[in-house]
């Protein structure tokens, strides 16, 4: 069991987590190629910067969306600020870093980490009670997106248990193996699915403007293809 | 686009050969031969994660070329043709499309050169491979006194022939040879027992003792020759204090569980280490290598004592007379003397145990 930790929160870790940064790295920097060429085949390329930046702003922080579904988006909130700042400002996590590369962090307190992670497992399963609750999301969700929540509710369930070995009954050892596989895992599906949001969130207000508009010269083209040159508008 | 393509594989295939090259070269070179290694190897690493990639980057395309003219990125014009003849927008993948399969064999070569590659090629930091210690052996030698110089000579009886290795009298002294590679160091016990006041000395050198033990020996905890020993057992001390949930015992619950926040050994294990000693220790649980264990003890307290000079790493200014004159040509060539010198082992240096740095 220690050998396999020692295996999973070593070379496996370095390796899943390399693979996220630069996949995510790899992402930003496609995204913003395929821009660069639809920006330049488009026929109109007067970009609408200060509204898209609203936009994406209206998004992240979506205060304004709260009403449509209101209980989903104070869920899905709750979800992403333990997410985000569980795992990041974790006072055990940021002392690994500052013992493996010297870097080093603010922290939130251990009561604080509790709170959060209790709270990212219970958003993370109303979320799945969100997705079954409608006909509708029921249909639009894949597998993946269950997937995602219940992987990361055991990320999150597993941690917890190794913060506190008292009420543990799976055994400290077994706990951590379990959080790492799984946090190793996470690392690997972040630029493979679509938790690459984290990072492209900002561009897809642009990649939407941007990708539909035609080549300048798209309309003489059907025209052309239709045999209609001359006919009038 | 190819022809770029090619001379950015080509700049990488080159940097890498000349990363991989400098190095081994270097350790042809037997006078600097780990310097190189360790320095460079981080960015051996990226390079040669750097080239494989482009290699395979190359490989893909060409194979995809061999696949049919669909794939072909040569040009948007060639492209176009396979365009939708009224929109005119295109149906082929994009040239970024191959970029992405590219830059994804890219990710995946350095993620697995970080999985592969061992820890001490990654940070840079020489781990020699493990020597265990043998423990001190009790010999005759023979004391001889030289005129002028701070420290008497003692010279080892040769057992075969019987006879004397000097003219001085004779005693028992201590062989420390932990690696038994012949680079040994003849220290009269005896001797410094008695000029330290007798059995209550023992403590001033032995720092750090086993229960009830009033003078554990030195390889008990300093059990390899370079590298840390760690004489602290986790696991021992869960099923002793109660299993799951005894982590109360040793560990503040408000702060991350390490060695460094953890209740000091000493707190219950008060004779462990005696008040009246000499040496420091360093991180809790952690004994350094044998021989820098050893050098720092013997040559904190004779420089002290103004019998050797040291210069400014507290590394000695001559081996003599610790190490005997007959043994400098050995000392020089001694696998151990070059694992102390490649990592800088009397350097302020880093606990790879905790990743604390020793004060």
């Amino acid at each position: 069991m220690e050998t396999l930790l020692e295996w999973a929160r070593g070379p496996i870790f370095r390796a899943t987590f390399a693979f996220m940064l630069l996949g995510l790295l790899r992402h930003v920097a496609l995204t913003i190629a395929n821009l660069r060429s639809a920006h330049k085949r488009a026929g109109d390329k007067a970009v609408p910067y200060p509204q898209l930046f609203s936009a994406t702003i209206g998004w992240l922080f979506p205060f304004n969306k709260i009403r449509e579904r209101a209980v989903y988006s104070v869920v899905s909130i709750a979800f992403h600020v333990g997410l985000i700042i569980t795992p990041i400002f974790l006072a055990g996590h940021v002392e690994l870093w500052r013992a493996g590369l010297g870097l080093g962090w603010v922290t939130i307190g251990p009561r604080a980490a509790d709170v959060l992670t209790v709270l990212t497992v219970a958003a993370a399963l109303g979320l799945i009670a969100g997705r079954l609750a409608t006909r509708e999301s029921r249909t639009l969700s894949r597998p993946i997106d269950f997937g995602l929540l219940v992987l990361i509710a055991i990320v999150f369930a597993s941690g917890f248990l190794v913060a506190h070995p008292a009420i543990d009954p799976l055994g400290y050892s077994a706990s951590m193996l379990i959080h790492v596989l799984t946090a190793n895992l996470v690392f690997v599906l972040v630029p493979l699915t679509k938790l690459s949001h984290c990072v492209l969130l900002p561009f897809t207000q642009l990649v939407a403007d941007l990708g539909w508009r035609f080549p300048a010269d798209a309309g003489e083209a059907v025209a052309a293809a239709l045999g209609k040159e001359n006919d009038p508008l | 686009m190819r022809s770029k393509l090619k001379l950015i594989a080509w700049l990488f295939v080159g940097a890498t050969a000349s990363a991989v090259a400098v190095p081994l070269i270097g350790a042809l070179d037997a006078t600097r031969p780990i310097a190189l290694i360790t320095e460079n190897t981080t960015w051996i690493v990226l390079l040669v994660a750097g080239g494989v990639a482009l290699i395979t980057l190359l490989a893909l395309r060409d194979a995809e070329r061999a696949a049919g003219p669909r794939t072909s990125v040569a040009s948007i014009d060639a492209t176009l043709e396979i365009a939708d003849p009224v929109s005119r927008v295109l149906l082929a993948a994009p040239w970024s499309a191959d970029h992405r399969r590219y830059s994804l064999s890219f990710v995946c070569g350095v993620a697995l050169a970080l999985a592969l590659l061992p820890i001490d090629v990654l940070s840079g930091d020489r781990i020699p491979e493990r020597s265990p210690v043998g423990i001190a052996r009790t010999v005759l030698a023979t004391r001889t006194e030289v005129p002028g110089a701070p420290l008497s000579g003692l010279e080892l009886v040769a057992q075969a022939d019987g006879g004397t290795g000097g003219s001085g009298s004779t005693l028992t002294a201590l062989m420390i040879d932990g690696d038994r590679d012949g680079v040994y160091v003849l220290f009269d016990h005896r001797g410094h027992q008695a000029s330290y006041g007798d059995v209550d000395s023992c403590a001033r050198c032995h720092h750090s003792n086993k229960g009830l033990d009033r003078a554990t020996p030195c390889h008990e905890c300093h059990a390899d020759m370079v590298m840390e020993t760690d004489v602290f057992s986790h696991t021992t001390h869960i099923s002793e204090l109660g299993g799951q949930g005894s982590c109360a015992g040793c560990h503040d619950g408000g702060r991350p569980k390490t060695r460094r926040t953890a209740t000091a050994c000493t707190h219950c294990h008060a004779g462990m280490r005696p008040a009246s000693t000499d040496s420091s220790t360093t991180a809790a649980g952690v004994a350094p290598g044998y021989a820098s264990a050893l050098h720092a003890s013997c040559i904190g307290c004779h420089n002290e004592e103004g019998i050797q000079e040291v210069d400014s790493h507290g590394m000695p200014l001559t081996c003599v007379p610790c190490h005997p004159a007959s043994q400098l040509e050995q000392i020089s060539s001694s696998p151990t003397w070059e694992l102390l010198k490649a990592i800088r082992i009397l350097a302020p240096q880093r606990s790879r145990a905790t990743g604390e740095t020793e004060r």
